[in-house]
C-alpha cells in the first residue's frame, strides 16, 4: 500500500464539510462514466451522477459516501466534491429510502400514464436519490 | 385614593409579566441567531469553495473557448452549438456573454421578496415589503408585468391583500433553513428561468450586516452571465495566463451543473442571510421591548409612590384637624 501517494477528499455540501479525509483512490460514477483519481491527477472538474462515491482510505479501508449530484474538483492534490446534500452510510436512514423508493416507481407509473413529462423527471430524480442512499448502505456492509 | 393605588399597582405587576414574556422571547430569539450564524459559517464553506471552482472555470481555456464570439471564430462556434438544446441555462448563459451589453434588453423581470412567517420583528417585514412594493411599481410604470415568488407568510398575506398575484409562494420556513427544505423553491425558480418564462431575476431581502443592523438588499442573482464575477475574472485575464483544465464528460455538460449549481447556491445563501436578519430583528424588537417595559415600571412606580405619598399626607391631615377640632 506504501507506494500509493496520498491526496485529500473534501466533500462539502450548503449545510457543511460532510467528509475530510485523506486517500489513495476515489472512485466516482460521473455522468459518462466512471472515473478514478490517484494522487497527481491533472486538474479536472466532472460532473457526477447520483450515486454513491467509493472512497480508499489510507489504512487500506473503503468507504461509501452517497452523493447526490454535483461535480468533483481535482486540483493540487486536493479533490473536492461540490453537492447538494451527501450522507455517509451512518446518516441514511434504510427504511424511510425503502419507502422513498416505492413511493417514486409509483409516481413514477402515474407520471405515465398521465403523460407528465416534468411529473416523471421529479419522480424519476428521487428514486436515483432513495436507490443511491439504499446502494450506499448495502455497499458499505459488503 | 386607595382606588388607584391598586390600579397602579395592577399596571405595574401586569408590565412586569410582559416584560418577562419579552425577556425570554429575546433570549429565545438570540439563541436562534447564534445558530443560523454557526449554520451560515458551515455554508460559506461551500460558498467559497463553489466561487473558487467558478472562477477557475471562467479564466480557463475552454470557457474562454466557448465565449468567443461568432464573428471572431464562426468555427468553434458552430461547434459548440453541436448539441445544445434550446431550454438550457448554459445556452442563455453563452448567448448573453457573446452578445454586446447594450444589446441586452430587460424583457421580463421576476423578483423574489423574502420576508418572515412571523410578526413581533420590529420594522423587519414592513421594510422589506415597503421596497418590494415600489420595485414592483416601478416596474409597473415601465409597462412590464414582472414575475413575483415570494418566502414567508407575512409577504405573502402582503400582496395578497392588495390583489398582486404570486407566482411562486412558500411559507412556515424553519428557523434555521436547511438546503433540503428550501431546495423545491429554489429548482423552481431556476426552472423558470431555463424554460424561458422570465430572463431576469432579482431578489429582495434584508442583509444582516451585524446584530444591530440590517440593511434592504436587491441583488440580480440571473442570469449568471451578468454577476460581477465574470467581469472580476474578465480583468484578470489580462494579466494572468489562462488555467489548463481539463473537463469531463464534455465542457458544456460540466457547464450545465455547475452554473445552475451556482445560482441555486446565490439563492440560498440569501435566504439564509434574511433568516439571520430576521431572527437579529426579533432579537432587537424584543430587547426595545423589554427596554420600555422597564421605563414604563420605573415611571409607575414613583407615580405609585407618589400616591401612597399622597394617601398619607391626607390621612395625617384629618388627623390632626380632627385631633385640632377635639381642643
Amino acid at each position: 500500500m506504501s507506494e500509493h501517494k496520498i491526496f485529500r477528499i473534501n466533500i462539502v455540501t450548503p449545510d457543511g464539510l460532510v467528509y475530510d479525509h485523506r486517500s489513495t483512490l476515489v472512485v466516482v460514477r460521473a455522468i459518462g462514466g466512471e472515473i478514478g483519481f490517484e494522487a497527481d491527477h491533472e486538474p479536472t472538474l466532472v460532473s457526477l451522477q447520483i450515486a454513491p462515491v467509493k472512497i480508499y482510505r489510507v489504512n487500506g479501508q473503503i468507504q461509501y459516501v452517497a452523493v447526490n449530484g454535483g461535480f468533483l474538483e481535482m486540483d493540487d492534490n486536493v479533490a473536492t466534491i461540490v453537492a447538494n446534500t451527501a450522507e455517509r452510510p451512518s446518516d441514511i436512514d434504510v427504511g424511510r429510502a425503502q419507502t422513498a423508493e416505492e413511493r417514486a416507481r409509483e409516481q413514477i407509473k402515474k407520471a405515465k400514464q398521465d403523460h407528465d413529462k416534468a411529473a416523471l423527471r421529479r419522480a424519476t430524480v428521487a428514486l436515483n436519490r432513495a436507490i443511491n442512499r439504499i446502494s450506499t448502505v448495502s455497499l458499505k456492509n459488503h | 385614593m386607595s382606588q388607584s393605588l391598586t390600579d397602579i399597582k395592577h399596571r405595574i405587576s401586569s408590565v412586569n409579566n410582559t416584560e418577562q414574556i419579552t425577556k425570554a422571547m429575546r433570549m429565545v430569539s438570540a439563541a436562534k441567531m447564534n445558530q443560523v450564524q454557526r449554520h451560515y459559517t458551515q455554508y460559506e464553506i461551500y460558498d467559497t469553495k463553489l466561487r473558487e471552482i467558478l472562477k477557475k472555470v471562467a479564466s480557463s481555456e475552454f470557457f474562454r473557448y466557448l465565449t468567443c464570439s461568432k464573428e471572431s471564430d464562426p468555427e468553434a462556434f458552430q461547434n459548440i452549438y453541436y448539441d445544445l438544446t434550446e431550454e438550457s441555462i448554459v445556452n442563455s448563459f453563452i448567448e448573453s456573454r457573446q452578445s454586446d451589453y447594450q444589446e441586452k434588453k430587460h424583457q421580463k423581470a421576476a423578483y423574489l421578496v423574502i420576508t418572515g412567517d412571523r410578526g413581533l420583528v420590529g420594522s423587519y417585514n414592513s421594510s422589506i415589503l415597503k421596497s418590494a412594493l415600489s420595485l414592483l411599481r416601478q416596474a409597473h410604470k415601465k409597462g412590464e408585468d414582472p414575475m413575483l415568488f415570494c418566502v414567508g407568510s407575512v409577504g405573502i398575506d402582503f400582496f395578497h391583500r392588495r390583489n398582486i398575484k404570486i407566482d411562486l409562494e412558500i411559507m412556515n420556513l424553519s428557523d434555521n433553513p436547511r438546503f433540503g427544505e428550501v431546495k423545491k423553491i429554489i429548482s423552481k425558480t431556476v426552472d423558470l428561468f431555463q424554460k424561458g418564462l422570465y430572463d431576469h431575476l432579482l431578489i429582495c431581502y434584508n442583509h444582516f450586516v451585524n446584530s444591530l443592523t440590517s440593511t434592504f438588499r436587491v441583488e440580480q442573482i440571473l442570469p449568471i452571465s451578468e454577476l460581477e464575477i465574470f467581469d472580476e475574472v474578465g480583468e484578470s485575464q489580462k494579466v494572468e495566463p489562462l488555467v489548463d483544465l481539463k473537463t469531463f464528460p464534455d465542457p458544456m455538460t460540466v457547464l450545465d451543473t455547475v452554473l445552475p449549481q451556482y445560482a441555486e447556491n446565490l439563492i440560498y445563501g440569501a435566504i439564509l442571510d434574511a433568516k439571520l436578519a430576521e431572527h437579529s430583528a426579533s432579537t432587537m424588537a424584543m430587547k426595545s421591548a423589554t427596554d420600555n417595559a422597564d421605563d414604563l415600571i420605573n415611571r409607575m412606580s414613583i407615580e405609585y409612590n407618589r400616591a401612597r405619598q399622597g394617601a398619607i399626607t391626607t390621612e395625617i391631615n384629618e388627623i390632626v384637624g380632627g385631633a385640632s377640632a377635639l381642643e
